[in-house]
């Protein structure tokens, strides 16, 4: 999870402590579709897991990806 | 990537003429995508684009840029032997639009003049053919590179309104036996052609009222069958996982250390997307050209565009500048050029006046 979170932070330009697995990443200001974006590309190439653009619009937190994750 | 090596010539000029009028882009989304529209904007960080004004054609835009290219320049159309167009949107589909322009520059008939059907990765292709013509017939060659895509552009489409927009230009290239020699790297493939697409308005599916149809989507875009339909995660992921692998192999078949590169110009999907492919092909920001925050994703001219507005101030006081220029999107094509660029080369921006 730290791990994931430090990906996560990476990409949507916040400090690591300023998100954890609750986290409702649309609310952040440096939120965008390119964001939304390349989260997948990450949790296909860092964790083996495909997600459809259609389920990715459903989740809210960061917990809620990770939770898809095969890779842990 | 197809690797190719052409040796002994130069990039003399580059001018770009953009439609009269900018669309302020946050307002527009507005329309589509209301309080969300902050985000698209901070997403792809494209501040304005450009619409031409209803009649003004991708055939207009280029022979203007020719025309200031000619008066900047000061190269006499008499010197010209090949006239070239990469376009997808054609003034009209019959003749092609460097045909007409040859007319219409008063460049001597005893030229070649062709276009060159390709979207977003169409500029490298196209200078390879002026390269290989100018040292073949010892001849300049005008190769404009132009689209106006407007009017396949639905205004309520969520994934290409926002970002495209439209754009012609000229460039200049002639024999030079003292130029470094110029690299290009061409990669295709077809599989990923639903991707980027225009269904109708072809042999396939001639133009008829069925096709004038707005059809709802998913995502709450509608289009015609005659508009450019753009499945965004996907070129996303075409760029983030094959452009960046492609572009790295290139620059490494090309010999050149990533840290000679002074000025990289890639196509300009979208602002966020470019940073990205120049942080993983290992190119610093301060390296990349950008102008699509101030112009729009105008297809293949990006790139000419984006040299004609902010090469002369990238060049400094280097003589001779090593620069690497990709295309990529619709097909799936991906072209990639390694240039020497002289600090004399004359460029601009200007707007088109009807």
């Amino acid at each position: 999870m730290e791990e994931f979170l430090g990906k996560m932070a990476e990409i949507l330009d916040v400090g690591k402590e300023e998100i954890n697995d609750s986290t409702w990443f649309r609310n952040l200001d440096s939120w965008g579709s390119m964001a939304g974006f390349s989260i997948l590309i990450v949790m296909e190439e860092d964790y083996g897991t495909k997600i459809s653009v259609e389920e990715f619009l459903k989740m809210n937190t960061l917990g809620e990806i990770y939770a898809r994750s095969k890779r842990k | 990537m197809r690797f190719i090596k052409v040796g002994g010539v130069k990039l003399d000029a580059v001018f770009a003429c953009m439609p009269m009028d900018a669309i302020d882009n946050l307002e527009d989304c507005r329309r589509l995508y209301g309080d969300e529209a902050d985000n698209i904007i901070r997403s792809t960080g494209i501040l304005k684009r450009y619409y031409a004004a209803k009649g003004v054609s991708s055939l207009d835009l280029c022979v203007e840029a020719a025309n200031r290219l000619f008066l900047e320049y000061e190269a006499t159309r008499r010197e010209i032997g090949a006239v070239l167009c990469v376009t997808f949107t054609p003034e009209r589909p019959l003749p092609a639009n460097a045909i007409i322009a040859q007319h219409r520059l008063g460049i001597p008939t005893d030229c070649l003049a062709f276009d060159i059907n390709l979207a977003c990765s169409g500029y490298g292709y196209g200078l390879w053919l002026a390269a290989t013509i100018a040292r073949q017939t010892g001849k300049k060659v005008l190769l404009l590179d132009g689209d106006v895509q407007s009017p396949w552009i639905s205004p309520y489409d969520k994934s290409t309104m926002p970002v495209l927009s439209d754009a012609g230009t000229a460039s200049l290239i002639s024999c030079d036996e003292t130029s470094d020699d110029w690299f290009f790297g061409f990669y295709t493939n077809g599989e990923g052609s639903e991707i980027l697409s225009i269904q109708a308005g072809g042999s396939g599916r001639p133009v008829s009222t069925d096709e004038l149809k707005y059809i709802e989507y998913p995502d709450g875009s509608k289009r015609r069958s005659l508009d450019i339909a753009m499945d965004g995660f996907e070129v996303f992921r075409f760029v983030a996982q094959v452009v960046s692998k492609k572009l790295s192999d290139f620059i490494t078949l090309s010999g050149i250390d990533p840290n000679e590169i002074d000025v990289f110009v890639p196509h300009q999907a979208n602002m966020y997307m470019v940073r990205q492919l120049a942080k993983k092909i290992g190119i610093s920001q301060e390296k990349v050209l950008l102008s699509g925050d101030k112009y729009g994703n105008p297809a293949s001219a990006s790139v000419p565009l984006t040299i004609a507005s902010e090469i002369v101030s990238r060049l400094g006081s280097k003589k001779r500048s090593r620069v690497l220029i990709s295309g990529f999107g619709a097909g799936l094509s991906i072209s990639a050029a390694m240039l020497s660029i002289d600090q004399e080369i004359r460029s601009g921006v200007f707007h088109y006046r009807s």
